[in-house]
């Protein structure tokens, strides 16, 4: 039976992971109830789709909801437009276009548009000196933008999917990360900005649905950042392109088309390296970033329920790099207790490093040992993607056994 | 109606007119030259149908000036080659050649005794680094592999920074961050060398965009050798540059 051989071959290291594939066979219907659509039966969207992202708190569907953010208090008298994530992106793209002369935006097949349609109109509204695709070649693309960069312009690189920026490592880590550095300040790229689809997106099977921000958040000199939401997209990827230092920009393309909300028409920005706090709590802090936050919603509400007077704090990283152990820090020492989660695989990944790190700080408050609910240490599987991710039903499993310890 | 266009467009005409008669003939990639004819015959290509770029040699095997460059008449057609330099220029250059020389005899000892970790020498490349520098401007950007001092010098990077830079020693520009001879000067427009071979070829093509799009009348030079022309990035910098029409100059 392909389930029981994909988990044989996969190196769990608790009895629960049965438990929890079971559980996920047995599906619950809460699971269900979010993740399938109403129209069941049709196929989801070629580009994915996450059903429980409409129905998050963590959207913002008002104007009113929308501004009224502290972070966004310096836009508050503006204008607000339903956008959803690539719009939102196609909206920051345009403004730093707009704002920048030195701007301009890069990538296989953006010229029409791009494969995920954030780029689309920019061609025609700015022309094709300043949009304009680039050939088939990663480390040409970010070698060129390097080179743009160094000597002051603001190339703005689309990688079409994080799982194919690796020929473009080099480049990435021996020189845009090193540059300023290198050089005793007397050159830097901090112009550049390179944005990737990332994530699982249902379908995307091994080469499409890398999360690899862990290999970066190795190498000082880069900046990441990890949008949830089209606020966020457009917030930090405007922040990211005026940073003066190269900074990754992971979208995770299953929220392209699945989160809309109102977003400012105005120019703003959000700040880098500075996490969240989406919900409050007293008992458990759990954090993670981009889509997994709805994920971790759904957990935490089931949990909740389950578990009356549980009150559970959900933090959104946003920043892989530099990442906000304050904000962490504070709130494990509340809680003492700590999860994370995120898609990317379990060994090595970036929960690793937080775990580690605030280990150091909040070991005497700690009430239970750090928990991560994490991708398998496998490749990201195709048709066993429902088991591969850290869902729902895996971060709820987590959660209770924290609870119990 | 053709001369019209001819008045009105000038060379965009002639590009336009060029293409037609390019779809009818062969196949047109962006940045190409020239497109290639179509045949319907199938035949694998061996070494000697190609007929390779020939390689530029002024000097025999003897050091000696080849007779091939020295009893060309001066005709019109190779009167515009030739290049008339002041001879201020020229004394700058040949000084530079043998203040290099000097230069890489010292600096090679000191790294065999351990003094610096680490040094490229340029015997036998001193004219090919000088005349580039002497030819271009003091606004055209440099990228460089490791092995351009001679180049460096003539812009006027002096031997005393190169020293610093040696010695990684608080008067380094570059902070006593790297190892020994990667240079780096923002006022020279010398992009610092860094240790990766290859990277510096897209990195080229990049800030030659870059210039373009300023309207400026400047160029980029972009030294690697043919050891470095192996790797991956060479091809993707060289590509992107003919696709892009970027103004650099591969040396």
């Amino acid at each position: 039976m392909p389930v029981t051989n994909f988990v044989s071959r996969v190196t769990a290291n608790s009895a629960s992971t049965l438990w929890t594939i079971s559980r996920t066979v047995a599906v619950s219907s809460i699971h269900r109830a979010t993740f399938v659509s109403s129209a069941e039966g049709s196929p989801p969207p070629a580009e994915g789709f996450m059903h429980g992202v409409a129905n998050s708190k963590f959207i913002k569907n008002t104007k009113d909801a929308c501004l009224r953010h502290p972070e966004l208090s310096a836009v508050k008298d503006s204008e607000t437009k339903k956008m959803n994530f690539f719009t939102a992106v196609n909206d920051a793209l345009a403004t730093a276009l707009a704002t920048d002369e030195k701007a301009v935006v890069f990538g296989e097949d953006v010229g029409f548009g791009g494969v995920f349609r954030c780029t689309i109109g920019l061609a025609e509204k700015f022309g094709k000196e300043r949009v304009f695709n680039m050939p088939l070649t990663e480390q040409g693309i970010i070698g060129f933008g390097i080179g743009m960069a160094a000597v002051g312009h603001t190339p703005i690189a689309e990688i079409q999917f994080a799982d194919y920026v690796f020929p473009a490592f080099d480049q990435i880590v021996n020189e845009a990360a090193k540059y300023r550095y290198r050089s005793g300040n007397e050159f830097n790229v901090g112009g550049l900005t390179i944005r990737m689809p990332c994530n699982a997106v249902g379908h995307g099977a091994l080469y499409h649905s890398q999360s690899p921000e862990a290999y970066f958040a190795h190498t000082p000199g880069l900046k990441i950042v990890y949008p949830r939401s089209p606020i966020q997209a457009k917030g930090f990827l405007l922040s990211a392109i005026r940073d003066p230092n190269p900074v990754l920009v992971m979208e995770p393309k299953i929220l392209y088309r699945s989160a809309v909300e109102h977003v400012p028409v105005d120019d703003f920005e959000l700040p880098l390296g500075k996490a969240e706090i989406v919900k409050e709590g007293k008992d458990l802090t759990v954090v993670a970033w981009g889509s997994q936050l709805y994920v971790l919603e759904l957990a935490v509400a089931e949990a909740e329920k389950r578990m009356p007077g549980l009150s559970i704090e959900i933090i959104d990283l946003r920043s892989i790099l530099p990442w906000d152990r304050e904000t962490v820090e504070k709130s494990v020492n509340k809680t003492g207790r700590l999860l994370i989660s995120h898609e990317a695989p379990h060994t090595g990944g970036f929960g690793g490093e937080i775990a580690a790190a605030i280990q150091e700080r909040c070991f005497l408050k700690l009430e239970a040992p750090i928990a991560r609910v994490c991708g398998w240490d496998t490749p990201f599987p195709l048709v066993f993607e429902k088991f591969y991710v850290p869902s729902m039903i895996r971060c709820l499993d987590e959660i209770e056994r924290i609870m119990k310890y | 109606m053709l001369s019209a266009l001819q008045r009105r467009y000038g060379a965009v005409k002639t590009t336009a007119w060029t293409r037609i008669q390019r779809l009818t003939t062969g196949t047109q990639y962006p940045g190409a030259i020239r497109g290639s004819e179509y045949t319907s015959k199938l035949e694998f290509i061996t070494g000697s149908s190609a007929v390779p770029i020939a390689t530029y040699r002024l000097l025999g095997a003897d050091g000696g000036l080849l007779s091939a460059s020295n009893n060309k008449s001066e005709t019109d057609s190779n009167k515009k080659d030739k290049v008339e330099i002041d001879k201020g220029t020229l004394t700058q250059m040949y000084t530079t050649m043998l203040t290099l020389a000097q230069m890489d005899l010292l600096l090679f000892e000191a790294q065999r005794q351990g003094r610096i970790s680490f040094y490229m020498t340029h015997h036998g490349e001193e004219a090919s680094l000088v005349a580039p520098a002497a030819a271009l401007a003091a606004h055209d950007v440099f990228f460089g592999q490791y092995r351009e001092a001679g180049f460096m010098l003539f812009r006027g990077f002096s031997i005393q920074q190169m020293m610093h830079q040696c010695q990684a020693n608080a008067f380094d520009l570059g902070k006593g961050r790297q190892m020994p001879i990667h240079y780096g000067s923002k006022a020279l427009n010398i992009q610092t060398i860094s240790s990766p071979l290859g990277p510096q070829i897209p990195q080229a093509a990049g800030a030659a965009y870059a210039l373009k799009r300023e309207k400026k009348d400047a160029c980029v030079v972009c030294f690697f050798g043919d050891g470095a022309a192996s790797e991956g990035d060479f091809h993707a910098g060289l590509n992107i540059a003919a696709t892009m029409e970027a103004p650099v100059i591969f040396f």
